[in-house]
């Protein structure tokens, strides 16, 4: 049923294409769910906690994690997330791991990191695609095994209706590595990983052969620094067209920031990068 | 109106393009499939209004606004009055931009081979 939504909604911008605006189905006025809160739960979600965490009560108190998304996402195909942690990390008590969740995506679970210390700063941004109205939610679990969770209600228009880039095919798996801002040593710094990837999510139809151009997407980014872990993303088709992640890590002299990556057909890149 | 949904299908180069090619045209008149009919003018419009949004997209790009920041910042008070613009320009212009970011990054992937 789900799929089927998500096929329609393709249709729907095709048909519409660049000419004159095509009504679209989900823009209607007054098309609105009733009035969902940011902190509203979902059968989706009932669902998935007890999958991904049976039986462990979630926190849901704010402070300990956030989550930044628009509410009204202008471009469905491509949310900015941001992940805040308030928690620095120390070997005492850390975020070990952050699950973000789309409850209404075909595939809700969008990534899971697994973090260390090295992250010095458990702050995470990314984009994704929404594919209808839902609450993104973010559950943090601590080194202690608490969960806590943020979530935010998302409104888009256009879910996944475009089709990803595929016009550079060569670059397939390139993996940048980029330093926004100077280094400094022993202190979080900020980094972005791109890898150039279609993420193809296996619900868009090809218009011309009329068959499901087949997932394929990055299955996971692991990222270390001087051969040290610094953390593991698992990923899903929800992350957007070339998958980016912008995260921390403390740097404690010169080395080299690597990002090995796989994809789920089995494609293996590593991007470098040396700090300093 | 907003007549100009930015889509993947056609490129903008190509779309421009039929809007010159539809000026020299003698068409008094446009019935678009969605909206009032409009006089020929309304080409012209919807040419001025794929520049405004390519050139503003463009400068928020190179001045490294944040992709979250961008429906705002993209705002073009010329079109506000056009039907849909809240939903169909702000998302317009993050369509534009996240285009131009990967034009950008496969230039410079491609240079690094």
């Amino acid at each position: 049923m789900r799929r089927m939504h998500f096929i329609g909604r393709l249709l729907g911008l095709a048909a519409g294409g660049l000419g004159v605006a095509a009504p679209q189905a989900d823009s209607a006025v007054g098309g609105l769910p009733g009035p969902a809160s940011h902190a509203d739960s979902s059968p989706e979600w009932e669902s998935l906690r007890d999958r991904l965490f049976p039986s462990r009560p979630v926190s849901a108190t704010p402070g300990v994690v956030q989550i930044v998304a628009p509410l009204r996402a202008a471009y469905g195909a491509s949310v900015p997330i941001k992940i805040l942690s308030n928690l620095p990390q120390t070997p005492g008590l850390y975020v070990k791991r952050l699950t973000l969740v789309v409850d209404k995506n075909p595939s809700p679970v969008a990534a899971v990191l697994d973090l260390t210390l090295e992250v010095g700063q458990a702050d995470f941004e990314t984009r994704i695609r929404v594919d209808e109205y839902s609450h993104v939610r973010v559950i943090a679990e601590l080194s202690n095994g608490q969960l806590h969770m943020d979530s935010r209600y998302v409104k888009t228009s256009g879910g996944c209706s475009a089709p990803p880039n595929r016009d550079a095919l060569n670059l397939l798996g390139k993996t940048l590595l980029k330093l926004p801002e100077p280094v400094t040593m022993n202190r979080p710094t900020t980094a972005d990983v791109t890898v150039l990837h279609p993420n193809d999510t296996g619900f868009e139809l090809n218009q011309v052969t009329v068959m499901y151009i087949p997932a394929h997407f990055v299955r996971s980014i692991k990222v270390s620094f001087a051969d040290r872990k610094v953390f593991d993303a698992d990923l899903d088709f929800s992350i957007s067209e070339n998958p980016t992640l912008r995260f921390n890590f403390v740097p404690h002299g010169r080395g080299e920031l690597k990002a090995e990556v796989e994809d789920s057909k089995d494609g293996h890149w590593t991007g470098t990068l040396a700090v300093l | 109106m907003v007549s100009s949904r930015v889509g993947k299908a056609v490129s903008a180069t190509r779309y421009l393009r039929a809007l010159k090619a539809l000026q020299a045209l003698p068409i008094k008149a446009v019935v678009p499939g969605h909206g009032p009919a409009a006089p020929a003018t309304a080409i012209a419009s919807v040419e001025r209004y794929l520049a405004q949004l390519r050139a503003r997209v463009l400068a928020l790009l190179h001045s490294g606004v944040a992709l979250s920041e961008v429906p705002d910042a993209a705002n073009l008070p010329e079109f506000a009055r056009w039907d849909q613009y809240e939903t169909i320009h702000r998302r317009n212009a993050s369509v534009l931009f996240v285009r131009f970011e990967r034009e950008e990054m496969f230039k410079r992937a491609g240079s690094a081979d």
